[in-house]
């Protein structure tokens, strides 16, 4: 874990709410893993006062858009409140506090098919998955997408570029399946099940549960990502807790990625 | 960080029979057992190090949402999660004695009996070198902040922990007492060689679109940048009035924010919720004050405690 100011190389609007960042840092990302997070600071003054949890969403910079350093990494953020309003007015030059990389991230998957699911932003971490997979993994992996509508359906391209096979549900208006991402996996399931797979969940609270007990009944492995607003990000505050079936875990510490086992669903407050 | 070579400027302070070698310490809960490997914490560097408050038996805390972040300030309702002093004592405290740390071992317990037990178990321990009483914790319903709002209840508990324990005994009050010189004083006058101006406010927030509060617990303490005018009125009024050596915390996020507090009467300070936001903020602290001895030609730190000027009597 180290600090960092990091120059904003580029920032790329993919809906009114969605923003993707390109950080550039000496030594930023390199000693990142998959589904660990950076501590963002919001503004240089006290109001807001955390510092907001993102994950890496992507080592290093994309081609051709990297300036003078080379390290660097991309975060992927929605805005949701007063923080993310904020870094929403952030530029291209903006100098950008923050520290990590922080929190166990997603366990390597060993062999098997890699199953990705994803509710809206969730997919933040899920593409730095799929990018350090290696190829013949990747090759063989699944991703599946869900969101309220269709355009809000995000990072489907990079994922099918990386050479994973996408399927995508919108809960609403138009689209190629209209349902529940769970419903999707379902639907699909039997071109799956017989191949050893394993589940990699990050989304809305409600969808990450659903989708870990419905594994948890299939008995499939199954990790998940957890957001939580953070005071400290590295363990001390304790003030990110989750009910776990052994007590109470720190999401910025013990996790944010979870065997989907370890977590007492039935407490889980989904807002 | 390099605390340990002072140059000309000098940094030590005394807290009663307590001795550190600089005035910055970490505030109780926000910098966990010091054993984390926080890389931006030296828990060393310190004049002293405070752990998250224990108790005889661990507890497992309160159900999330634990925080809520308020103007300039955040409100915790962490409910005194702690892993119980016998693990401490396994897991932390061999680590903490072979860095070197000055450990303060902030405590509490829900009765008389329970803080007096505590105090025997901390004391029994290689490596202590102060125990800080919680008496102001907004966050449990038995204890606590009970005794911290009345005088009298405070004198006897106070006491009582004196009579356990040949520690230097620090006592951490609550803002929230109904007149925080006379629980100073209650402390002072029981044995405490310093107290701590102070632990969190009570505070709340509500989540208007579900009309519900915005931590499990309805209402919890606030810290941060917010109240740090409110304790550092209540600092200086508690070095104005009372003998007792004051430890300030409220709100620090800068060397500036911790100088307010020494001038105004603050022997040491206590740096929490800013190192969230700034993690390198116990060093800036540290540094920051001693370079500002240096630009105004003293030598020691303890010269500027309590040099405030131009300040009118407190009212009543």
């Amino acid at each position: 874990m180290r600090l960092y100011r990091a120059r904003l190389e580029y920032v790329e609007r993919l809906h009114p709410e969605l923003f993707r960042w390109g950080l550039a840092a000496q030594g930023l990302g390199r000693d990142a893993e998959p589904g660990q997070f950076y501590m963002v600071r919001v503004g240089e003054g006290y109001d807001p006062l955390l510092r907001r949890p993102f994950a890496l969403h992507r080592k290093g910079l994309r081609r051709g858009r990297r300036g003078r350093k080379s390290d660097g990494g991309e975060i992927l953020f929605q805005v949701v409140g007063r923080g993310t309003q904020a870094l929403a007015q952030k530029g291209k030059g903006d100098v950008i506090d923050l520290f990590g990389p922080l929190g166990r991230g997603w366990g390597r998957p060993s062999g098997g098919k890699p199953v990705l699911v994803a509710g809206g932003v969730g997919v933040a971490s899920l593409v730095c998955l799929a990018q350090e997979m290696p190829l013949g993994l990747r090759r063989g992996a699944v991703a599946f997408i869900g969101a309220k509508s269709r355009e809000r359906l995000w990072c489907v391209d990079d994922l099918e570029e990386m050479g994973l096979t996408v399927h995508t549900s919108v809960e609403r208006g138009e689209g190629p399946f209209r349902g529940t991402v769970l419903e999707l996996l379902e639907a699909h399931w039997l071109e799956i099940a017989h191949r050893s797979p394993f589940l990699f969940v990050c989304g809305p609270k409600a969808m990450v549960r659903a989708v870990a007990q419905w594994a948890e009944g299939q008995g499939v492995p199954c990790q998940v990502s957890l957001e939580s607003s953070m005071g400290c990000g590295t363990g001390v505050c304790l003030g990110c807790a989750v009910k776990a079936r052994s007590g109470y875990l720190r999401v910025c510490k013990d996790g944010p990625v979870f065997d989907a086992t370890e977590i007492d669903w039935g407490a889980l407050d989904v807002g | 960080m390099s605390v340990e070579s002072h140059g000309p400027i000098g940094m030590e302070v005394t807290l009663g029979s307590l001795r550190i070698p600089n005035p910055v310490m970490n505030a109780s809960g926000t910098a966990g057992y010091g054993t984390e490997g926080l890389p931006y914490l030296a828990p060393e560097a310190l004049g002293a190090f405070v752990t998250k408050g224990l108790s005889v038996s661990p507890r497992a805390g309160h159900p999330p949402p634990r925080i809520a972040e308020t103007p300039a300030g955040m409100l915790n309702a962490i409910g005194l999660e702690n892993v119980g002093i016998a693990a401490f004592a396994r897991e932390h405290l061999p680590g903490l004695r072979k860095r070197g740390v000055r450990v303060i071992v902030n405590f509490f317990g829900e009765t008389e009996e329970g803080y007096v037990d505590a105090a025997r178990r901390l004391s029994a321990l290689e490596g202590v070198a102060a125990l800080e009483m919680n008496v102001s914790c907004p966050n449990v319903k038995k204890g606590g902040r009970a005794f911290g709002r009345d005088p009298a209840l405070l004198h006897r508990l106070v006491r009582s922990v004196r009579g356990a324990t040949a520690l230097p005994l620090l006592v951490k009050l609550t803002p929230d007492a109904v007149d925080i010189v006379e629980a100073a004083q209650a402390a002072w006058e029981a044995g405490a060689e310093a107290v701590t101006v102070s632990n969190t406010y009570m505070g709340m927030a509500v989540d208007v679109e579900k009309r519900t509060p915005r931590l499990s617990t309805g209402s919890g303490g606030l810290s941060g940048p917010a109240i740090r005018p409110l304790t550092l009125y209540r600092a200086w009024l508690v070095a104005r009035r009372s003998p007792v050596p004051v430890i300030a915390s409220g709100g620090i996020a800068s060397a500036e924010d911790a100088l307010e507090y020494l001038i105004a009467g603050a022997k040491a300070v206590q740096v929490g919720t800013g190192s969230f936001v700034n993690p390198a903020l116990y060093r800036e602290v540290i540094e920051g004050i001693r370079a500002y001895l240096l630009r105004h030609g003293r030598a020691h730190v303890t010269e500027i405690v309590g040099s405030l000027e131009g300040m009118p009597d407190p009212p009543g």
